[in-house]
């Protein structure tokens, strides 16, 4: 079974901030209710990234290289998860970050 | 005789009509790179302002004692609208645009813009140097593509 999330429809149009701190739509934030309970349980995610008003690297880098630090495997986690995205560069910079996280 | 006549004026008329049609795709295809070039032109001109309106607002932000979340979802915005207007315009090769949007967002969103963890940093802070080279090296991108597709523009 497969997780379908969109950021802008089922998250927020205006993603920012690392940590819960920053707002109630950072990357933890996200990274707690959306990923971390399907990877628990081995399901597979598709995140579409298209339609909100643009992405902060901090919480692309929270979101998803902070998964590799609570635990999770790079190889894992990119099985896992299947993006989508008018502008490749985010996926790009995703990727870098899960494998970053993991040196 | 007059059959030669009459087939002589014909020539002559299907060679005026041919360099008629020559002369007029010649003007066509030189009044459309014209437009296209003003286009192009035009696009760059408002990826140059949308890049020196984001590097302001960056530095602004990063050399302020305080900044909130608004401030952060504003230069997120306006690095995606200045991504989406390389896009549109095909300014840049995917692989180039990529590179280049990948640069600009972490030289500026990747810390210190950040509420919880935020500090104002000087003119000669990293964050600001890397900030200026990511739009410097935008900005030259664009411009080479730009004399590349043609060559003979000021």
């Amino acid at each position: 079974m497969t997780v379908k999330i969109s950021i802008a429809s089922d998250f927020s149009r205006h993603p920012a901030g690392r940590v819960i701190a920053d707002g109630p739509f950072s990357g933890e934030s996200f990274r707690k209710k959306f990923l971390e309970p399907p990877i628990k349980n081995d399901k597979h995610i598709t995140i579409d990234l298209d339609g909100t008003r643009g992405y902060g690297s901090s919480f692309l880098e929270e979101a998803f290289g902070g998964l590799i630090r609570e635990g999770f495997l790079p190889e894992r986690v990119k099985e896992l998860i299947t993006f989508k995205a008018s502008d490749q560069s985010l996926i790009q910079e995703i990727l870098e970050y899960i494998d970053d996280a993991g040196k | 005789m007059p059959e030669s006549n009459c087939t002589s004026l014909n020539w002559g008329q299907i060679v005026t009509w041919v360099l008629v049609i020559i002369g007029w795709g010649i003007i066509n295809r030189q009044h459309n790179i014209r437009e296209d070039r003003k286009e192009t032109r035009a696009s760059i001109d408002r990826v140059k302002s949308y890049s020196y309106e984001l590097e302001t607002a960056s530095i602004k932000a990063h050399m302020s004692n305080e900044i909130t979340s608004d401030d952060a979802t504003c230069i997120n915005w306006k690095i995606k609208k200045l991504i989406d207007e390389i896009e549109y315009a095909a300014l840049l090769s995917n692989e180039e645009r990529n590179a280049h949007a990948k640069m600009l967002r972490r030289s500026i969103t990747l810390s210190n813009l950040d509420p919880s963890s935020h500090c104002a940093v000087s003119e000669q802070d990293k964050i600001i140097r890397d900030t200026r080279t990511a739009i410097d090296d935008l900005v030259s991108a664009i411009e080479k593509t730009f004399r590349g597709r043609y060559p003979l523009a000021k």
